[in-house]
């Protein structure tokens, strides 16, 4: 899932022009806490308090997806029309679907992101989040018995640890377990130590240039 | 707006400062390990700022006794003069640089140019390192690039070294780099760190710089280790503690340094902790002498001290 954070409230209503219409997004933002039904039923009652006149709210179930927004946007049209701002709790790519599908019907509309998108996040538990993946396009899991470099080592080392490595523990958080000793120890009870002795080539960065996309050829 | 004429006059002055450079190109510093003679190396940290004066006073003080100085990059993540240039002033004043290259600021093509850069002005040691962690420093808003790793730039600098950049590209001139890494004996656990350092021999590394090494009896382990590998030379770093408090200090920020209680001890038990200090550095570096081929002396700020430790390093037990 994507991880996101809510931005400072004083930035938020800086941004917003007039009246508003939330929207919220019911998967990742829900367990992000930051745009399920109840933080969006938050964020109205917060900006009416700062005498923002909000003339509606919905949580989408997921905002990546660019057809259940147009939906979205059909349904609550009344809201939307009669609003200068539409506030997104979702992720970056939550805020473009709106800004996509907005613009179709009103270029002029503003549209505000209420949160940063972090990372993509593991769901330890409701209450743990933790990125685990990068999305860099080349991975090398097969490499590092099932353990990522690139993300879990802040330098993202792909040839073994750094010098600063101390006591098993990493050179930027003592509380963060080195990513390659880890690597080092599973390589070793798997018999895949081979694996990680050879050496690494760089990353080739190209793989997901200008701008990541797919385009599938016949249906599903 | 520059005249024909000083157009002329740069072109000269550039054309005598190169001849200059390019009349020093011997490599004493690889000369001697491979002849396998002791070696001094030292440190110097360019200035944030653009003032080369310090570099002179501790070239000048330290040039006989010290065979090469290793010229920091951006030491500890914090913003300072480039190495390349301070290894391009040291050389034209006569000493032997070691050019550091650390992964955490350039991205592989910057890696590479600045590489024939410092070989076509005359630089010839080249000591890779991944580099400290972007947010130790005095930049801590700035991405961290870590693009390639060290191991993945020695390989690069032995490519160039033959002709050919990373990409199979041919040069127009091929560097010719006597290549350098790190390596912390006293890791950790030890096997991930001898894991990397094999890489390292592996990608084309001629000279090892230890971390500071405290416990000769935890060099011990790495020593039996490394003695298979008969052409690699191995340099072991030496610090110099001038008290208790920058020993404790170091082991609670400086990344992969580990110092013996009974060293702070020392230290804090004595009238003169910076006489303590050196007697300490010596006693660490003779327990090493007969296992390495040189001793890397880092002295931050204290550098008017390596001659005090050389003397006692030298002296019969």
């Amino acid at each position: 899932m994507i991880v996101t954070k809510q931005k400072i409230l004083d930035d938020i209503i800086k941004k917003i022009k007039g009246s508003v219409f939330i929207f919220g997004c019911g998967i990742c933002s829900d367990t992000s806490r930051t745009g399920g039904p109840k933080e969006v039923e938050a964020m109205r009652k917060t900006l009416e308090s700062n005498n923002i006149k909000v003339n509606g709210a919905y949580v989408i179930d997921a905002m990546c997806h660019l057809q259940k927004v147009k939906k979205a946007i059909r349904d609550n049209k009344e809201g939307i029309e009669s609003s200068e701002s539409v506030l997104v709790l979702s992720c970056g790519s939550g805020v473009q679907s709106a800004v996509n599908s907005i613009n179709l019907i009103d270029k002029h509309k503003k549209i505000v992101s209420g949160v940063d998108t972090m990372f993509i996040g593991n769901i330890e538990s409701l209450s743990s989040l933790k990125e685990m993946c990068s999305l860099c396009g080349q991975c090398v899991l097969n490499e590092t018995s099932g353990i990522c470099p690139v993300t879990l080592c802040p330098k993202g080392l792909l040839n073994g640890p750094c010098g600063g490595m101390k006591n098993y523990k990493c050179e930027v958080d003592e509380n963060l377990d080195c990513v390659w000793v880890k690597i080092y120890e599973r390589s070793s009870i798997q018999n895949s130590l081979e694996d990680i002795k050879k050496i690494a080539s760089p990353k080739d960065y190209s793989v997901k240039q200008p701008v990541g996309s797919i385009k599938f050829k016949g249906s599903h | 707006m520059q005249t024909g004429n000083s157009l002329e006059l740069n072109k000269n002055y550039i054309i005598v400062t190169i001849s200059l450079i390019i009349n020093m190109d011997k490599n004493l510093f690889k000369d001697k390990l491979e002849n396998n003679e002791f070696v001094y190396t030292s440190e110097v940290s360019p200035e944030r700022g653009t003032d080369l004066s310090k570099i002179k006073i501790i070239l000048k003080s330290l040039k006989d006794k010290i065979t090469a100085f290793n010229v920091t990059d951006n030491q500890g993540a914090n913003m300072k003069m480039s190495s390349l240039a301070a290894s391009i002033y040291i050389k034209s004043i006569g000493g032997e640089p070691i050019f550091q290259q650390t992964c955490r600021d350039r991205n592989r093509m910057a890696l590479e140019s600045d590489l024939l850069g410092a070989s076509a002005l005359g630089i010839n040691n080249v000591l890779t390192l991944t580099g400290d962690y972007i947010t130790f420093g005095d930049h801590k808003h700035a991405k961290p690039v870590y693009d390639i790793d060290s191991v993945n730039l020695i390989e690069i600098i032995k490519g160039l070294n033959s002709g050919y950049d990373m990409n199979g590209n041919h040069l127009n001139g091929k560097t010719d780099f006597y290549i350098g890494a790190a390596v912390n004996p006293e890791s950790n656990p030890l096997e991930p760190q001898l894991m990397k350092f094999e890489k390292k021999i592996k990608a084309g590394c001629n000279f090892f710089q230890t971390q500071a090494v405290f416990s000769v009896e935890n060099f011990e382990k790495f020593y039996n280790y490394y003695k298979n590998y008969n052409n690699i030379k191995i340099i072991a770093g030496i610090f110099i503690l001038k008290s208790a408090k920058v020993a404790r200090f170091m082991n609670k920020n400086i990344p992969g340094i580990y110092i013996p209680q009974s060293i702070v001890d020392e230290l804090e038990n004595s009238k003169d902790p910076l006489k303590t200090g050196i007697e300490i550095s010596a006693r660490v570096a003779k327990g090493l002498k007969n296992k390495v081929n040189g001793l890397h002396i880092m002295a931050f700020g204290i550098e008017d001290s390596i001659p005090n430790f050389l003397k006692n390093f030298e002296e019969e037990e």
